[in-house]
């Protein structure tokens, strides 16, 4: 009972931190906050699907692409409101995904990696003929939407629009996780022979899998868009799948929570390394190079993590927590021992 | 040099794929094929597709015979 009220009273005070950031932070920590959620949403997706459902994918940068590229021919060709353009970019990653979760049926492991990266690369490829069919070589404009009446410009504005979308999407994967199609997702992760012994359909809730977490990171990809104010398929590389790949591992495999920490993390990270770097002394005409040492980086803290702490984050955070529990645990055990 | 080299390594994937996993001839095979489509891809049709032909590739010869060209069927599992 305590626990629960404690949790209670965490998460009431982690809204009121998040809202009163918001007013408190200045313009770019409110941008790199709303990037932070716009990830969360995207490696929660992903969370779903390799973290609980075992289904490897590196298609993610194309389906954010998909999404995007779906508001920004709409916008463009029809100039659709976001009310339309939204539940269109669902839809499309709905479909991807459904196509693409096709091979998951007869491939496992390297095989189903590697035929994501079809996807992506697809996705891309179509993209960048759009774009040059249109004759825009380095993307396509999208003006701020218009949400009852008001055009959301304001960096606050959109912090609280992807602030609460991420809740949402956070919302919706615990009770996906809670229901029969998250059970089923474990036990096709577990062991798949057994899942269809025990009467589970696995291709269906394979497929199931992809299409619902397909369509949430292309819904992802079409807020992207409307934040950036532009999609150019410059901005989905190959990289940025592997960033979402590292977002799950460093936050930990089977975890929700390990999601929205690795979000953060992989977020973050640049800016840490920028800002740490010129906390040295002669670093300042290193700008040029930033790039670079970011890229290296990022590699050396993926392998750190996946030597020195599998578990990610989240394995790191239930070690401290079980530490700290059986502080507290330990004389109340010794005091109400009863002999038997 | 830059960062786009990385896509090479990519396509090593449908190459070995596609001649099959655990053959080393297959490779060879298999990596003729990828590239000769992506290079008539290019010539003939776009230039873009230039990184899409190995994979729509590897896409095909997955749904057809998953194994590869001279690959063997019990090396799926063992991945």
């Amino acid at each position: 009972m305590t626990s629960r009220r404690a949790r209670r009273v965490f998460g009431a005070a982690a809204v009121a931190a998040l809202i009163a950031f918001a007013f408190l932070a200045s313009q770019f920590e409110v941008d790199v906050a709303s990037q932070v959620f716009l990830a969360v949403i995207g490696s929660l997706a992903l969370m779903l699907l390799t973290g609980y459902a075992g289904q490897i994918s590196l298609g993610h940068a194309g389906l954010l692409a998909a999404g995007a590229f779906t508001v920004g021919v709409l916008y463009q060709e029809f100039a659709a409101p976001i009310w339309l353009t939204l539940p269109a970019a669902g839809l499309v990653g709905a479909l991807l995904g459904a196509v693409f979760g096709l091979p998951s049926l007869r491939l496992r492991g390297a095989y189903l990696a590697v035929s994501t990266l079809a996807l992506h690369y697809i996705v891309i490829y179509l993209g960048s003929e759009y774009e040059s069919s249109v004759g825009y070589t380095s993307g396509v404009v999208i003006d701020p939407p218009t949400v009852f009446g008001h055009a959301v410009t304001s960096g606050r504005a959109w912090y609280f629009i992807l602030l609460v979308a991420a809740g949402f999407s956070l919302w919706l994967s615990r009770n996906l996780l809670h229901s029969k199609t998250g059970r089923a997702w474990r036990a096709i992760r577990a062991n798949e022979t057994v899942a269809e012994a025990l009467g589970i359909d696995v291709a269906r809730y394979k497929l199931l899998a992809f299409v619902i977490t397909s369509s949430m990171t292309a819904v992802a990809g079409a807020l992207f868009g409307y934040y950036r104010g532009f999609v150019g398929s410059e901005a989905f590389s190959i990289l940025l799948a592997v960033q979402y790949a590292a977002m799950i591992i460093i936050g930990g495999m089977g975890s929700l929570m390990g999601a929205v920490l690795g979000a953060l993390f992989v977020t973050m990270l640049p800016y840490l390394i920028e800002y740490l770097l010129f906390l040295l002394p002669g670093t300042q005409g290193a700008e040029d190079a930033l790039f670079a040492i970011n890229y290296a980086a990022f590699g050396i803290v993926m392998m750190i993590f996946l030597v020195v702490e599998p578990a990610g984050l989240m394995g790191v955070w239930r070690r401290v927590a079980s530490r700290f529990e059986a502080r507290r645990l330990a004389p109340r055990k010794s005091s109400s021992a009863v002999p038997t | 040099m830059d960062t786009g080299i990385a896509v090479i390594g990519l396509k090593a994937f449908p190459a070995a794929l596609v001649g099959g996993l655990d053959s080393l001839a297959g490779a060879l095979l298999g990596a003729l094929i990828v590239a000769a489509a992506e290079v008539t891809a290019i010539q003939l049709v776009n230039p873009l597709l230039s990184d899409v032909i190995p994979f729509v590739i590897l896409i095909l010869m997955l749904a057809i015979r998953p194994w590869g060209f001279f690959g063997t069927r019990e090396e799926l599992d063992r991945v």
